[in-house]
């Protein structure tokens, strides 16, 4: 209770505040640009955050995914572009509802659940973290590293793309994170005699190049001028709104189950929430044939799951220190420098701020909701304003953003260097998402390995000694055996003798 | 620009057997099993192992039949030229900034890059001036980040 009473003290502080009403109005208008993600939003602010103490700094990222994941429906409801990926799913349904007349019960309706869902995530959140911390807390290097190699498994599957292309990027961070000095013996790696490398690939540079250096130049690559944005005014977004919550209260329900589920996986962020709650709801609509032409049960389902998962994806983060997907990967870089390194130890240590870092999830859904309404209000303008001149000044912060995590022009070369590297691997349909993880992960990974290899003296039969190392073991086995089996089972039926 | 997988498979390939070189070189600790060379030659091997199962696959299964597809902003001379700026301002600013200074290679970064997107050339350089200024006090003033001052701001 002290710890909770310590978590309002240092949440409700004007710099706290002020900081989450700045973040959302810049998550909002990030997230409404189409072709600017969430990601590259927390990407952006990153350099800032590490001037901030570690509340206002985590509030700070909290708030910005939570309202560029919802800000990215505005566009996709408007012009039938969704402004980020966890948009896309239902963005046909939006738009064909604005198109009908309907527009602010569609925008009305992703706010609301938006708000709703993130809601209910935190509330998984505060009750679930503290629960599985007091559990990990037995967890050793064994289970720890199946723990990691559970993550970065489940980031390879998950991946949309190629899994072999996927494992490739997977393997591409894994080794990024091994240049420097090594984790145990203290020996320099592949730093080719530069002392700018000793220290390690610094993850920031690398994270503003592969997210925003490499859009910038898809943007520049691109045909495509400003949008025409037809000159529109949005009337009252919350009539009806909560006639479709009590007419598809089992949507709202599940979206929100499917959300808190599918965010804990590591590697599953709101994006793949989103298609799945989508595609859930209509296999159990009643009306499946009207998905897609302006309904709006989807929606509903969608955009509550996509923002419930951002809460529950930061379970595995900060109880383990795994992330759930790519921001998480990024706050994981943001705990460890803000001294808050995230683990079950933390819930023992600092039990103050990790309840305020949960307050922030409350904060910042409730802030959504009327700067939501307000971004909505100003749609028309907000989507106006030209991308030509903001994709230079996204560059410039870019460039600024590198050199302030070192003070040193190393920074920017390695934010180039990854830049061209994310476009390259973009457009042969290489996901990013596994090489940002394997980075994070990737120092925990080897640590936990050479630990437990030493411990066992090199007997490998060791990491499966432990009943919950060996659960963890069988689990990532099963993962990567698995499409191995589907596909052995579907050569077997089919040459079986028909009849 | 898309390479094809059956030739990336096999550079990737190469490049693991890269890393399992650069790795065997690493010396392992007096009375240690293991040393830093470990893990990484394990992540040199997964990418020959990934490496020639994409190649493998990529001629098995890729429709794509030139070594390298190229994407449409190649043929326009003016998308290429756009493309190709970004690296080189980004070199120009890290090459110029620490003598020029922050303000007066942010704003010619900024001015070029606005430019070739089309945009007015007196706008543009408003534009990147005020911005490159906003920068500067953000980031120099209230961040305190050390932004090179030049000969502009020498006692900023």
């Amino acid at each position: 209770m002290d710890a909770l009473g310590a978590a309002f003290g240092l949440v409700l502080q004007p710099d706290v505040l002020v900081a989450v009403g700045l973040a959302a109005v810049f998550g909002l208008f990030v997230g409404a640009i189409p072709g600017l993600t969430a990601t590259m939003a927390v990407a952006l602010l990153v350099p800032v955050t590490i001037f901030m103490e570690p509340v206002p700094a985590v509030a700070v990222v909290v708030t910005v995914v939570a309202t560029a994941i919802f800000a990215g429906d505005i566009p996709g409801a408007l012009l039938r572009i969704p402004g980020t990926p966890a948009s896309a799913a239902y963005t046909d349904d939006a738009f064909a509802m604005s198109r009908s007349g309907e527009a602010e019960l569609a925008l009305g309706v992703s706010l609301v659940y938006s708000v709703l869902g993130g809601l209910v995530g935190a509330v998984v959140l505060t009750a679930a973290a503290p629960l599985l911390a007091e559990f990990a807390l037995q967890f050793s290097s064994f289970e720890y590293f199946w723990l990691a190699s559970l993550g970065l498994t489940c980031a390879v599957f998950m991946s949309a793309q190629s899994r072999v292309k996927a494992i490739g990027s997977l393997l591409l961070g894994l080794l990024v994170s091994t240049v420097g000095l090594d984790v145990v013996s203290g020996q320099a790696r592949f730093t080719f005699g530069t002392t700018e490398l000793l220290g390690g690939v610094h993850f920031i540079p690398v994270l503003i190049g592969m997210f925003a250096v490499s859009e910038v130049i898809r943007h520049m690559a691109a045909s495509t001028s400003d949008l025409r944005v037809p000159a529109r005014r949005i009337g009252n977004i919350f009539a009806g709104v909560a006639a479709v919550g009590r007419r598809h209260w089992r949507s709202v329900v599940r979206g929100n189950a499917l959300g808190v589920g599918i965010g804990i996986l590591p590697g599953a962020g709101g994006d793949i929430a989103a298609w799945i709650a989508y595609a859930v709801s209509k296999r159990c609509s009643r009306q499946p044939e009207r998905y897609g032409t302006g309904h709006v049960e989807g929606i509903v389902e969608s955009a509550s799951a996509n923002n419930s998962a951002l809460a529950s994806a930061w379970i595995p983060t900060l109880v383990f220190g795994i992330p759930g997907d790519s921001t998480t990967a990024i706050i994981i870089g943001v705990l460890y420098m803000q001294g808050l390194n995230p683990g079950p130890t933390v819930f023992l240590e600092r039990p103050e701020l990790v309840y305020a870092v949960f307050l922030t999830f409350f904060l910042a859904n409730l802030v959504m909701l009327p700067l939501g309404l307000a971004a909505i209000k100003s749609a028309t303008l907000l989507l106006r304003v030209p991308r030509d001149l903001l994709m230079p000044i996204i560059l410039g912060c870019c460039i600024v953003g590198a050199f302030a995590i070192n003070n040193a022009a190393f920074g920017i070369v390695v934010m180039l260097v990854f830049g061209l590297v994310g476009f390259l691997m973009e457009e042969n349909g290489f996901p990013l998402t596994p090489a940002i993880l394997g980075m994070v992960l990737g120092r925990m990974v080897e640590e936990q390995f050479m630990i437990s290899m030493i411990k066992a003296e090199g007997n490998v039969l060791a990491f499966v000694d432990r009943p919950i190392a060996a659960l963890l073991a069988a689990l990532a086995v099963t993962v990567w055996a698995w499409p191995a089996v589907k596909t052995l089972r579907s050569r077997v039926a089919g040459l079986r003798p028909v009849g | 620009m898309r390479i094809y997988d059956g030739l990336l498979g096999w550079l990737i390939a190469l490049g693991g057997g890269g890393v399992i070189l650069g790795a065997s070189s690493l010396p392992t600790p007096a009375g240690q099993p293991y040393g830093p060379a470990l893990f990484p030659t394990l992540l040199g091997v997964g990418l020959v192992v990934c490496g020639a199962s994409l190649g493998l696959a990529g001629r098995r299964h890729s429709l794509q039949r030139r070594w390298v597809n190229l994407a449409s902003w190649t043929r326009s001379p003016s998308r290429q030229r756009r493309v190709i700026l970004v690296p080189v301002t980004i070199a120009a600013y890290a090459a110029l900034a620490p003598t020029v200074g922050f303000l007066l290679t942010m704003t010619g970064v900024l001015t070029v890059l606005m430019t070739a997107l089309g945009r007015p050339r007196l706008e543009t350089f408003v534009i990147a001036l005020v911005t490159a200024g906003t920068i500067q006090v953000l980031f120099g003033g209230l961040l305190r980040v050390p932004l090179p001052p030049g000969v502009l701001l020498p006692g900023f």
